[in-house]
């Protein structure tokens, strides 16, 4: 895999504690933001999602961005309030064979018998960003200073 | 890369690429139907074969395997199907090589399955896994494989494997291959279902967990009985009774691909069993195509009958839980059948638009040309052809807000119409 995620977004995608969400569009066009308990990433780098109900929003979402080459966004946010989000296309969805079984299996056991498994979706990412707001905010700053209400640079004594 | 040298292309028409547009022309003809699917009905269309380095990759502990009638494999099992990276099913097979087209390629470049046109990789195949219950046998030792069959998220059952209307000169449809072959079980133990055999493989199929989402039952059809086709009523009712019988749910995902039956036959086979989806082919939305393709069905259902049963199904079972479908492609066929595209595509949609104003689901088969069918020597029509009928089938169902969940590419995987419902 070309591009290389940083040990810190790793971590936080594969921590239990983060709450992770996945945002996607359909052929409406609409944007579509939903937490997703299970997802993590590979030894390859490749993003999973383990897509659990067949007739959903983001199901049907990530068809047409596999079909037609759209990008969809998943986002991890640790207990500490740091964020990361990773961008990419969708590789495959992993919907029958020995490693489907074994993530259904995995699932399960997790989530209880009553959960079903319906794809384990690959997304292969082509960039990823540090959203936790402390650094976003030191970022934009330094990028666009004088993009702030003036009352940030406002000497005290004339506030 | 591979050569094509080994290929049995008896005749091919070596000017084929010439007369239609290529399979990139079309992807960028039609920019809102999936790539996938494109690739899905060429692939059945001019069908595959498979390189000595692809072949080397099929392994028989994992893989559904199937033996090739042509000697070109000399012997060896070739893949049952494939699967895209989207989860769609090529459902393809060696007798596709007797098109008039060159088949694609399946190779191995880079450590990957390949599905090749030309020299160019068009995108990675998977070959099917098979479920665990195909190396078991029953207790009277009818390999499993044999009693259910399976795709890669449904199993199937063959209710009767001898087709009533190949008893009858003239009859058997005609681009039909499995009546033609189906004889060889008349009158044999394995005509028919046992339900022993279906009994005991249901029980070792649903200890694979995760494995299926539903089973379509089907087979030849059986004109006795009381009422013309009261016989073939009653195996599927008994094979649903089996089937149900692993559920603790009344109904069960299921659908059956029966002959046309009457109101009383339907409302039978509803409330005596699990049945949860219906479908009965037209095959052609043409009567005096239907006539000719079908002379068998036609001596018993008239075209409009059909229809009417059709129609009678969905207030039975439900919008979105009965379909029918057409062989697309052989209602061009010489000499009788239309003479252009266009035409066949204008009276199909047409047909098709009424039927789904009743609220009857729409699906479409890409036709096979199939060694042993009276049609054996026939070529299917063009890309283009097939993905204009795809598209309007999608359009009408989408227009009449028909669900297409029951045919699904997870229940079936066969109609490139239904598989493109996933946005
Ligand atoms: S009804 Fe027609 S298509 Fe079906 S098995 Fe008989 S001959 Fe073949």
């Amino acid at each position: 895999m070309s591009f290389q995620l940083s040990p810190e977004a790793i971590a936080a995608f594969r921590s239990p504690d983060s709450v992770k969400i996945i945002a996607t569009v359909g052929k409406d066009g609409a944007p579509h933001a939903v937490p997703k308990g299970l997802i993590t990433i590979l030894d390859d780098g490749s993003v999973v999602v383990y897509e659990l109900l067949e007739t959903s929003q983001t199901q049907k979402n990530l068809v047409y961005s596999i079909w037609f080459h759209k990008t969809v966004a998943v986002t991890a946010v640790t207990p500490d309030h740091k964020s990361y989000q990773i961008k990419g296309v969708p590789q495959k969805a992993i919907i029958a064979g020995q490693l489907f079984l074994d993530a259904y299996d995995k699932v399960q056991k997790l989530l209880g018998e009553d959960v079903d498994l319906s794809a384990l979706w690959l997304i292969t990412p082509e960039t990823e960003r540090e959203q936790t707001f402390s650094t976003r905010q030191a970022y934009e700053r330094a990028a666009h200073p004088y993009e702030i209400h003036i009352d940030h640079i406002t000497k005290e004594e004339y506030k | 890369m591979a050569t094509e040298e080994k290929i049995r292309k008896p005749k091919i028409d070596p000017d084929w690429r010439k007369k239609e547009e290529s399979f990139f022309e079309i992807l960028k003809k039609y920019p809102t139907v999936s790539p996938f699917i494109i690739t899905q009905i060429d692939v059945q269309r001019r069908g595959v074969h498979y390189t000595d380095a692809a072949l080397a990759r099929l392994d028989p502990a994992i893989h559904q395997i199937t033996k090739p009638h042509f000697a070109v494999y000399e012997g060896r099992g070739i893949p049952t199907s494939l699967l895209l990276r989207d989860g769609t099913s090529i459902i393809v097979s060696e007798t596709s090589t007797q098109t008039w087209r060159d088949p694609y390629l399946i190779d191995v470049v880079d450590g990957k399955t390949v599905l090749v046109d030309e020299d160019r990789i068009i995108d990675e195949v998977e070959y099917w896994e098979k479920p665990q219950f195909f190396d078991k046998t029953t207790s009277r030792g009818t390999p499993m494989k044999e009693v259910l069959d399976a795709r890669p998220q449904r199993y199937s059952v063959s209710m009767s494997n001898y087709c009533h209307f190949w008893a009858v000169p003239g009859h058997g449809c005609k681009y039909c291959g499995i009546g033609a072959g189906g004889v060889r079980y008349k009158g044999k133990a394995n005509e028919r279902f046992n339900a022993d055999d279906l009994r005991e493989t249901m029980l070792e199929l649903v200890k694979e967990k995760g494995r299926f989402v539903g089973v379509i039952l089907t087979g030849g059809s059986i004109f006795s009985g009381n009422e013309p086709f009261d016989d073939e009523l009653e195996g599927y009712i008994a094979a649903l009774k089996v089937l149900g019988t692993v559920f603790e749910t009344p109904r069960f995902p299921s659908q059956v691909n029966s002959t046309a039956f009457n109101r009383k036959q339907l409302e039978r086979l509803y409330y005596e069993t699990g049945l949860t989806s219906y479908t009965t082919d037209l095959e052609a939305f043409d009567e005096r195509i239907y006539k000719w393709l079908c002379p068998g069905k036609a001596a018993y259902i008239s075209y409009d009958e059909w229809k009417r049963r059709l129609y009678d199904a969905v207030e039975i079972f439900g919008k979105g839980q009965v379909n029918t479908g057409i062989v697309s492609g052989a209602e061009l066929a010489t000499p009788h059948g239309f003479t252009s595209e266009a035409e066949a595509i204008r009276v199909d949609l047409e047909e098709a638009e009424e039927l789904a104003s009743h609220g009857v689901g729409l699906k479409h088969d890409v036709w096979n040309v199939v060694p042993g069918s009276i049609f054996w020597n026939q070529n299917p029509p063009s890309l283009d052809y097939y993905v204009h009928i795809t598209k309007g089938f999608y359009d009408i169902l989408q227009k009449y807000r028909i669900p297409t969940y029951m045919d699904s590419y997870r229940k079936c995987g066969m109609h490139p119409n239904v598989n493109l419902d996933r946005i």
